[in-house]
C-alpha cells in the first residue's frame, strides 16, 4: 500500500536506482570532457540556448567552461560540475582531469557494487588507496626553489604542459615565457587580478607580447601632452564632474538667475582649486577612476597635466600597484600622500585603438598582456589558456614542488596504491586495486586522444615503472614511452588537488542510496 | 503508514556505515546529507502524519541537536498498527506506550555512565563527539573534526554555569582545498577585504575601534530638508563636510584606535584618509559578525564618533588578511584575542556539498559536546541503550495485567528496530545479530553490549568507546512516545482544498 507523501511532482529514486542514476550520470559527465585531455585532446564547441549566431558561441578545450555551460540535471552530474569549478578556483587547471578521474573511479565502484560489495567498503578502500597514492605523489616531488636557472627552468616546463593541451599549443614555448615572465613580476603574490590580459582582434597569435610596462586601456584628454617622461603621477579616486555637496540632504534653491550665475561660479571656484590643489602637488600624470568633466580637463591640459579619466576599479587598483602610488581622493594634505613614479608615459597604438602605456615603473608589481588573433573565439580561449597557465604558475611559486606529467605520476600513484593494496586484508583491497585501475585510465586516455594504441603504451609504462624507472611517462608526440624528467611537468599542488577532489567527490556519490527530487518550481511567465 | 514511510528513507542513514541522501531543491539546488533532521527539513512532504515527524526530528534538533533520526517514532507506529489490526482501543495502546516509556527512560538512568571530564582531560568528550561523527561523511577525518568540535566547545564554554554559547561558535565554509584543512581559530574570521587595497595586509597588536556609524556625511534620521540659497552656504557646508571627515579620522585616530572594523560603507574621501592616517579599515562588516569581534576583542561597539575612547578599543594579537586560490578572494583572521573566548572552524573541503554537510556534521558533534558539558551522563552506544531498554520493558510488561501488556510489548519491539537497522545498515545480517547480543546482555548482565558496526570484534561498547549523551537518548524515547501519542489519537483528517485562483 502506497500513500501518497511527497508533494505532488516530487519523485524519489531509492538504493540500486539511486546509485545507478548517480554512478551512470557522473561517468556520462566524465565520458563528455574526456576527450579534450591531454596534449592531444578535442575542443567543443559550446551553443547558448538564448543567442544565434556567433555572440554565444565557445570555443573551449577547458573542462571547467565546458561544464559550467551545459545545464545539467543529475545530482551527481552537478557534484561533478562542482568540483571542477574548485579546482578551478584554487589551482586554475586541472579541471577535466579532476572529473575524468571522478568518473573513472566510480566507473570501478560500479563493478564492485555488482559483486555486491558494501559502499562502506568500497569508500574505506578507496580512502586506504587515496592515503597511499598521495604519499607516494609526495614522495615523488621535488623542488627546485633554490636553483635559479633549474626553477625557471620547471616553471616554463609546467607551463608548456597546461598550454600544450590548449590552443596556444602551437605557440607553446613563446608563451609559456610570457606567463612565465608575468608570474614572476608579481613577487609571489596570487593575486591574479594584478595581471592584465588585453585582448585585441587582428593579428596572428604569435604576436601576442608580454608589455614591459603596464597598459591601461584608455585615452588621454584632449590637448594633453602625449608623452611624458620622468612621470609624476597620481591615482585618484575622486569625482571630477560636479563636487556634490554630501551632507545632509542638501538642496540648491535658488530665487532668480542671478543667484544661479553665482553658484555657478562657486561651484567651478571650488573645481578650480581642486584641480590646483592636485596640480600643486607637482605631478604631471593624473589618473581618476570617475569621470573628468570638460572644464578640469582643460584645466588640467593648461597646467600641461595629462588626465586620464574612468579607469575602472581594477585599473586604478593595478596602476596604483605599479606605480607604487596611493589611491587618493582627498587633497588636503599632500605631504602625506604618496605619489607614483614611472619613467614614461605614452600613448600606444595597438590594433586600432589608443591606450595608455606606463613604461619603467617604480614598483612593477603588475604587468599586460597583449593578445592578438584570428577570431574573437580564438581570443577568448587564448585568454582562457593564459589564465589558467598563470593560475597553474603562481600557485607553484606558493607552493614550489613539482611532479612529472604524461601519466608519470598517475602510473606512479597506482603503482604505489597497488603495492599497499597486496598489505591489506580483506574486501577493501580490491576497492584499492579498483582505484589504482582507475588511476592507470587517465594515461590510457591521454594515449587514445593522441590516437595511438593505448593499450600497448599504457601496459610499457607500467613495466618501466615496476622496473624501477620512476620518472617514465608516455611522450604523446612522439608515441613512446620516455623519460620525462624536465619534458613534462606539473604543479605538485594541482595533481593533489586532482587526486583528493576526484576520490572526495566520489566517494559522496557512493555513499548515496537515495534521490528526492522535490517538484519543480513552477515559473510564471 | 505515511510515517512508516518516513522513517523507512531515513532509516539507511543511521549508524557509522550509514548512507547519504541526495536531495533537490525546486530549484534544483543540491544537498548531500546524512543528518536526518536536514534530509527530512528538505523533503517536501505533503502528508499530514510525514509532517508531524519531520517537526518531531526538527525540535530534537533544536534541543539537543544530534540523534535526530527519527527511527524510533516509526517503527512505534508500526507496532502500533498492528495493535490496532488485532482491536485494541488506541488510548490503551497510548497508554501502555507511556507507561513503556517511562519504564525505558528510568532504565535509561540505570544503565547511564558518568564520564569523567575536565579541562584537561578531554579524552571522553573526544570520544563522544567522534560517535556523533562516525556516520558522517566527514569520518574520513575523524580525529580531527572530533577534536575541532571539542576544542571549540570547550574554548567557549562557561564552566561555572555549565553552558555553551553557540553564537560564539562561528563555522565558516570555503570550498577548496580538502577536508583535512579544516581548522579551529582561536579568534574571528570576517569574510572582508581591507576597504583600500593599499593597507597593510597584517596588523600586529591590534587596537580596534568597532564602529556602528558610517564614515559618510551624517545623516540625521529624522526627515529634513536643508535647503542652499546663497553661495556663502555653499561653500560653508562644504568646510563642514571636509572638516566632519577629519574629525571623525581624528576621533579614531586620537583615542589610540590603529584598525577600524565598521559596520557600514566609508565615503570614498574617508576612506583616502584613513589610509593616509594609516589606519586600515574594514567596512561592511555584518552584523553577528561585528558582535563576535566585541565579544572576542573585549572591544565596545561604538554607534558614535564622540562616544569614542581607548577602554573601548579591542585588542587582538593579530589581524591579517588571508587569500583562497586563484579568484582573488580574501578573508580578514583576527587571532590571539584578549578574549579567547570567540573561535571560529574554517571548514574546507572539495565542492560545496561536502563542505555544507561537514558544517552540518560538526555543529551535530559540537551539541553532543555541549550536552555532556551540561550533563556528564552517557549511554552506551551501537544501538546497547536500546537493547537493554527493551529487556527492561519486556519484563516489566509480564507485570501488568491489563492489556497495556501488549502495548509494552509491542514499544520494546520497536526498540529493537534501532539494532536491527544498525546491524543491516553495517552488513550484518540483522535479526541473528541482535539475538545474539541480546542474549549476551541477559546472560552476562551487562548493559554495555551493542551491535558491532565497525566489525571489530568486539562487542562491549564501553571498550570500543561509543557513547551517546544521556539526555539525547531521553530526548528520543519522550518525543517518539509523545508524537505517536498523539498521532494515534487522531481519528480523523480534515483536508481544506485550496481554493483555486
Amino acid at each position: 500500500m502506497s500513500t501518497q507523501l511527497f508533494n505532488e511532482g516530487a519523485t524519489e529514486e531509492r538504493a540500486e536506482n539511486a546509485r545507478l542514476s548517480n554512478i551512470i550520470g557522473a561517468i556520462a559527465v566524465g565520458d563528455l570532457v574526456k576527450s579534450t585531455l591531454g596534449p592531444k585532446g578535442m575542443d567543443k564547441i559550446l551553443q547558448s540556448a538564448t543567442s544565434r549566431g556567433g555572440d554565444g558561441l565557445i570555443v573551449t578545450n577547458d573542462g571547467a567552461t565546458i561544464l559550467k555551460s551545459i545545464p545539467l540535471d543529475n545530482a551527481a552530474a552537478k557534484v561533478l560540475v562542482n568540483i571542477s569549478k574548485v579546482q578551478d578556483d584554487e589551482v586554475g587547471d586541472g579541471t577535466t582531469s579532476v572529473c575524468v578521474l571522478a568518473a573513472e573511479i566510480l566507473r570501478q565502484a560500479e563493478q564492485l557494487l555488482d559483486q555486491r560489495m558494501h559502499p562502506q567498503t568500497i569508500i574505506d578502500g578507496f580512502r586506504l588507496a587515496t592515503a597511499s597514492a598521495r604519499e607516494a605523489l609526495e614522495r615523488s616531488a621535488v623542488s627546485h626553489k633554490d636553483d635559479e636557472a633549474q626553477w625557471r627552468e620547471d616553471l616554463l616546463s609546467i607551463a608548456r604542459t597546461t598550454l600544450s593541451s590548449k590552443v596556444l599549443a602551437a605557440d607553446k614555448h613563446k608563451f609559456a615565457e610570457v606567463c612565465v615572465d608575468a608570474v614572476l613580476r608579481l613577487k609571489g603574490s596570487t593575486n591574479l587580478d594584478r595581471i592584465q590580459i588585453i585582448k585585441k582582434a587582428g593579428g596572428k597569435v604569435s604576436d601576442s607580447y608580454l608589455s614591459d610596462g603596464f597598459i591601461l586601456n584608455k585615452k588621454i584628454g584632449v590637448n594633453q601632452p602625449r608623452l611624458i617622461k620622468g612621470a609624476r603621477i597620481m591615482v585618484a579616486n575622486t569625482p571630477m564632474d560636479t563636487d556634490k555637496v554630501k551632507v545632509f540632504g542638501a538642496k540648491i534653491k535658488v530665487s532668480d538667475t542671478a543667484q544661479l550665475a553665482e553658484l555657478e561660479r562657486a561651484e567651478r571656484e571650488k573645481m578650480r582649486a581642486k584641480v590646483q590643489k592636485i596640480a600643486a602637488m607637482g605631478i604631471n600624470v593624473f589618473v581618476n577612476r570617475q569621470l573628468i568633466y570638460n572644464w578640469p580637463e582643460q584645466l588640467f591640459a593648461d597646467a600641461g597635466i595629462m588626465a586620464i579619466e574612468h579607469a575602472d576599479f581594477d585599473g586604478v587598483e593595478r596602476l596604483a600597484l605599479v606605480t607604487g602610488g596611493e589611491i587618493a581622493s582627498s587633497f588636503d594634505s599632500p605631504e602625506l600622500l604618496k605619489l607614483g613614479a614611472c619613467d614614461t608615459v605614452e600613448e600606444v597604438i595597438i590594433g586600432e585603438d589608443r591606450m595608455v602605456k606606463f613604461g619603467g615603473a617604480a614598483a612593477g608589481q603588475a604587468c599586460t598582456v597583449v593578445l592578438r588573433g584570428g577570431t574573437g573565439q580564438m581570443l577568448d580561449e587564448a585568454e582562457r589558456s593564459i589564465h589558467d597557465a598563470i593560475a597553474v604558475l603562481s600557485q607553484t611559486i606558493a607552493e614550489p614542488r613539482i611532479v612529472y606529467g604524461g601519466g608519470c605520476s598517475e602510473m606512479l600513484m597506482s603503482k604505489a596504491v597497488d603495492d599497499a593494496a597486496k598489505l591489506v586484508p580483506g574486501k577493501k583491497s580490491i576497492a584499492m586495486e579498483a582505484f589504482a585501475k582507475a588511476l592507470r585510465q587517465m594515461p590510457t586516455i591521454l594515449a587514445d586522444n593522441a590516437g595511438l594504441d593505448s593499450a600497448d603504451l599504457v601496459a610499457r609504462l607500467r613495466a618501466a615503472h615496476y622496473d624501477g624507472k620512476s620518472t617514465s611517462g608516455l611522450d604523446l608526440f612522439e608515441g613512446d614511452v620516455i623519460d620525462v624528467v624536465g619534458k613534462v611537468t606539473e604543479s605538485f599542488k594541482l595533481k593533489r588537488q586532482v587526486l583528493l577532489s576526484a576520490s572526495e567527490a566520489a566517494e559522496m556519490i557512493l555513499r548515496v542510496d537515495d534521490i528526492i527530487r522535490c517538484a519543480p518550481r513552477q515559473r510564471r511567465n | 503508514m505515511a510515517a512508516k514511510t518516513v522513517a523507512n528513507i531515513v532509516r539507511t542513514s543511521l549508524g557509522p556505515r550509514g548512507l547519504d541522501k541526495i536531495l533537490i531543491s525546486p530549484d534544483g539546488d543540491i544537498t548531500i546529507s546524512n543528518d536526518g533532521a536536514t534530509i527530512m527539513s528538505q523533503m517536501a512532504i505533503e502528508n499530514q502524519i510525514g509532517k508531524l515527524l519531520v517537526e518531531l526530528s526538527k525540535s530534537q534538533d533544536d534541543e539537543i541537536g544530534d540523534g535526530t533520526t527519527g527511527i524510533v517514532a516509526g517503527a512505534l507506529l508500526e507496532q502500533a498498527e498492528e495493535l490496532l489490526d488485532r482491536g485494541i482501543h488506541p488510548i490503551r495502546i497510548s497508554d501502555g506506550f507511556e507507561k513503556a516509556c517511562k519504564i525505558a527512560v528510568a532504565h535509561l538512568d540505570t544503565v547511564s555512565d558518568v564520564i569523567p571530564w575536565s579541562k584537561e582531560d578531554t579524552s571522553d568528550l573526544f570520544k563522544c563527539a567522534k560517535t556523533s561523527l562516525g556516520s558522517k561523511i566527514v569520518n574520513k577525518c575523524h580525529d580531527q573534526f572530533a577534536q575541532i568540535a571539542v576544542d571549540a566547545i570547550l574554548a567557549v564554554a562557561d564552566l561555572e554555569r555549565k553552558d555553551v554559547d553557540f553564537e560564539l561558535i562561528k563555522v565558516e565554509g570555503k570550498v577548496g582545498g580538502e577536508l583535512a584543512d579544516t581548522a579551529l581559530v582561536h579568534g574571528v574570521i570576517i569574510d572582508k577585504d581591507f576597504s583600500h587595497p593599499q593597507m597593510p595586509k597584517e596588523v600586529k597588536d591590534a587596537k580596534i575601534a568597532i564602529l556602528t556609524c558610517p564614515f559618510e556625511p551624517p545623516k540625521p534620521p529624522t526627515k529634513h530638508k536643508l535647503e542652499i540659497t546663497t553661495v556663502k552656504e555653499f561653500e560653508e557646508l562644504q568646510k563642514y563636510e571636509r572638516e566632519t571627515f577629519e574629525t571623525m579620522v581624528r576621533q579614531v585616530k586620537e583615542c589610540g584606535a590603529n584598525i577600524v572594523a565598521c559596520q557600514w560603507g566609508f565615503d570614498d574621501e574617508a576612506n583616502s584618509l584613513l589610509l593616509q592616517h594609516k589606519l586600515p579599515a574594514i567596512r561592511w562588516v555584518g552584523g553577528p559578525e561585528i558582535e563576535l569581534l566585541a565579544i572576542a576583542t573585549n572591544g565596545r561597539i561604538v554607534p558614535r564618533f564622540e562616544d569614542l575612547s581607548s577602554e573601548k578599543l579591542g585588542s587582538a594579537g593579530t589581524i591579517r588578511e588571508m587569500s583562497f586560490g586563484t579568484t582573488n578572494e580574501n578573508m580578514i583572521v583576527v587571532e590571539h584575542c584578549a578574549n579567547s573566548k570567540a573561535v571560529t572552524v574554517l571548514v574546507r573541503g572539495g565542492n560545496k556539498m561536502i563542505v555544507d554537510e561537514a558544517k552540518r556534521s560538526l555543529h551535530d558533534a559540537m551539541c553532543v559536546v555541549r550536552n555532556l558539558i551540561v550533563n556528564n551522563n552517557v549511554v552506551y552506544g551501537g544501538a546497547a541503550a536500546e537493547i537493554s531498554c527493551s529487556i527492561a520493558v519486556e519484563k516489566a510488561a509480564d507485570q501488568v495485567s491489563s492489556i497495556e501488556q501488549y502495548a509494552m510489548r509491542s514499544f520494546a519491539r520497536a526498540l529493537d528496530v534501532i539494532p536491527m537497522t544498525l546491524a543491516e545498515n553495517s552488513g550484518l545480517p540483522p535479526i541473528e545479530t541482535l539475538s545474539y547480543v541480546k542474549s549476551q546482555q541477559i546472560k552476562q548482565g551487562i548493559s554495555s553490549l551493542g551491535v558491532d558496526c565497525m566489525d571489530t570484534g568486539i562487542n562491549d561498547m564501553k571498550e570500543q568507546f561509543v557513547f551517546d549523551p544521556l539526555i539525547s537518548k531521553r530526548q528520543q524515547f519522550l518525543l517518539a512516545t509523545q508524537l505517536v501519542k498523539m498521532i494515534l489519537k487522531i481519528d480523523d483528517v480534515i483536508v481544506h482544498r485550496n481554493d483555486e485562483q
